[in-house]
């Protein structure tokens, strides 16, 4: 076993009893074994006539598996500004947590969670790693731990951050720092080390349309884990880098909550991409602890439904850098990158915005400039109510030159369902057509496009 | 490479035979290739056909091996026409790499490279015949033997020749790497395409 040094900063105390654990062990490999006993009769079994239908089974679920946990959505720990209240949460939460001597609510008591069942379980092959149990077991790790971290911290709006390692190649900064209680003086990973972006990439992970290719199967890793995760861990290094200790450095939550976000969007691309419905994957379960202490069991069926989302920051995509006066139609191409691209397609995000900036205001005549999303042949004729109608600005004459406006224009709904309904291989490609209305020009500088 | 109480040890690289018929290791072997079939699945990497639910297995390597700081070089294999075809002009999937009964009990990161049997541990990332990578973290369950799938680049696409024909060449890389003795083995790697 790689053994690297043990963290040196407080940890937080020793773990949960491991009579605790080997109590619910029991129950946990009672468990296990009712779900082995008969998997494969029962996955072959025939709907019962009348009877739900998965998908029913699954969305029943979810709704009670939501009315019991409360949701959570998970933001970019690029948000976790300094002097945020955010970070502030995150570091005080923390804080309070290193400071409990023991104890299962303890931060060095959650970090041996991980050692038990990832290094050393009490219930023979029983790891949570190299199977399909990878995702889902940390699913419910974070979740519950987050739980506890909410009371530590004082309030129920902290949320544990997630570290995009696809576009961040550096570990946050917000993670490093002496006195931090966020940093981890173990790592080899320094303020300036950069991570393999072809390592980090998820593009073709998010291609793969079957699950054990991407999270698993009963006896064989998936390339989630096996790939930017494992890689991750090992590239941090120090309490990172083995399974007995990475729970003890406080990059460990914001790294498995990215690899987490990345099974939530590989999940929403749909085309077929589902979670396991074998009763053999779906009935285990694993022991955790509430924000009492008091150990219980979750199934896997109910950690899969746990209401977890994950929002992306906004980010500004450029589509033509240059000095344009358009007096007929023209067509900017955009590739949206496919977790921003699914991420504002959540009901309960604001559509894409159209910057358009250093507009040149007519003097003499007003023009309308009309949108269409993936309509390139659009032209004047083309209808306002046609689908592919985007949004539109008027640029009202001011009787005298009046050049550097700039104007933001939200993009109609459709916009974001086209996005998501046109990724692939990790990305959306997109096209906007403008159109001035009657022939007259219009002109601008710049074009960008605000994704959420 | 530590000896495990129930498993026979995988063989040395030196103790194969002169003819291979399946899973010929090309990195230091006195080997004479195999006849290579014209038009049809290269005898050398037996192809399960695909069923409803499951892949096309192309067999890269049935026979265990061991990575230490030499690269190991599997293959070559070919794929079916119809295949590669797919995999050219990207109607399939990404091909799967799968590798079975790794035992890394330090870990082990692991580059893959199409058609570069020549790869070391300072191939870049960026070669055009770089396909994807797997890391795995030390401890008792890698001393014991996992195994994992890989989804692949589009090198392996890229460098499909017209006898769909290609070589894997798995290169350990990392920490590990610089210390002498990978101490990685695996007892089978296959290719699975949907």
């Amino acid at each position: 076993m790689e053994h690297e040094n043990r963290g040196t900063q407080d940890s937080g105390g020793t773990a949960p009893s491991r009579r605790a654990f080997l109590t619910h062990a029991g129950a946990l490999a009672g468990g296990m074994l009712a779900a082995g006993a008969a998997p494969a009769a029962a996955a072959r079994a025939p709907r019962v006539a009348g009877g739900p239908t998965l998908a029913e089974v699954i969305a029943e679920r979810a709704d009670r598996v939501a009315a019991m946990y409360p949701p959570v959505v998970r933001s970019d720990v690029t948000t976790f500004t300094e002097g945020s209240a955010q970070l502030t949460n995150l570091k005080n939460g923390v804080q309070t947590m290193r400071g409990r001597t023991s104890g299962p609510l303890s931060w060095g008591g959650q970090a041996d969670i991980h050692r038990i069942w990832c290094d050393s379980p009490p219930v023979p092959n029983a790891y949570v790693h190299n199977s399909w149990r990878f995702l889902v077991w940390h699913r419910a790790y974070l979740y519950f731990n987050e739980q506890i971290l909410q009371a530590a911290a004082g309030t129920t709006s902290l949320t544990l951050p997630y570290w995009n390692w696809t576009v961040n190649l550096a570990l946050p900064a917000q993670y490093y720092g002496t006195g931090n209680p966020l940093n981890d003086p173990t790592r080899r990973m320094g303020p300036t080390g950069r991570l393999d972006p072809a390592q980090t990439a998820i593009s073709r992970l998010l291609s793969l349309t079957d699950f054990p290719s991407f999270g698993g199967t009963a006896t064989a890793a998936g390339g989630l884990e096996v790939g930017p995760h494992n890689y991750v861990h090992r590239t941090v290094g120090g309490n990172m880098g083995a399974f007995a200790t990475a729970g003890l450095d406080p990059i460990f939550w914001a790294h498995h909550c990215n690899v987490d976000r990345v099974w939530y969007l590989w999940l929403a691309l749909g085309g077929g991409r589902a979670n396991p419905v074998d009763p053999a994957w779906l009935n285990q379960t694993y022991p955790f602890y509430d924000t009492s202490g008091r150990s219980f069991n979750i199934s896997f069926a109910d950690a899969a439904a746990l209401p977890v989302t994950y929002n992306a920051p906004p980010r500004v995509l450029s589509l033509s850098g240059q000095r344009v006066r358009l007096a007929q139609p023209a067509t900017v191409r955009v590739r949206v990158p496919a977790d921003l691209a699914l991420s504002a397609a959540a009901t309960d995000e604001p559509p894409p915005v159209l910057h358009v900036s250093g507009i040149t205001m007519p003097t003499d005549e007003g023009v309308t400039v009309n949108v269409f999303a993936n309509r390139e042949g659009a032209t004047a004729a083309t209808s306002t109510s046609d689908r592919s109608f985007a949004g539109s600005f008027t640029l009202i004459p001011t009787g005298h030159p009046h050049d550097g406006v700039e104007l933001r224009i939200p993009l109609q709904n459709q916009v974001p369902q086209m996005l998501k309904a046109n990724v692939a291989a990790g990305a959306s490609n997109l096209s906007l057509t403008l159109v001035p209305v009657g022939g007259k020009t219009f002109g601008y500088e710049s074009l960008e496009m605000e994704v959420r | 490479m530590p000896n495990h109480p129930t498993t026979p040890q995988p063989p040395g690289l030196r103790a194969r035979p002169v003819l291979c018929a399946v899973g010929c290791l090309a990195a230091a072997l006195a080997c004479a290739p195999a006849a290579r079939a014209v038009g049809g699945p290269s005898a050398e990497c037996p192809i399960t056909p695909a069923a409803v639910s499951t892949p096309l297995v192309v067999a890269v390597s049935t026979a265990p091996g061991v990575l230490g700081t030499r690269p190991v070089t599997l293959g070559p294999c070919r794929l079916p026409a119809e295949r590669v075809r797919a995999l050219t002009s990207g109607a399939s999937g990404p091909p799967v790499l799968f590798v079975e009964g790794i035992r890394a009990p330090r870990g082990a990161d692991v580059l893959v490279f199409v058609d570069r049997p020549g790869a070391t541990a300072a191939t870049p990332t960026t070669d055009a015949g770089y396909a994807g990578a797997f890391t795995l973290l030390g401890g008792a369950q890698a001393a014991e033997g996992v195994s994992l799938r890989v989804p692949l680049g589009p090198a392996l696409a890229a460098a499909l020749r017209d006898d769909g024909a290609f070589t894997l060449t798995l290169v350990a890389a990392g920490p590990q790497a610089q210390t002498g003795d990978a101490g990685v083995s695996f007892q089978r790697v296959s290719l699975e395409l949907r």
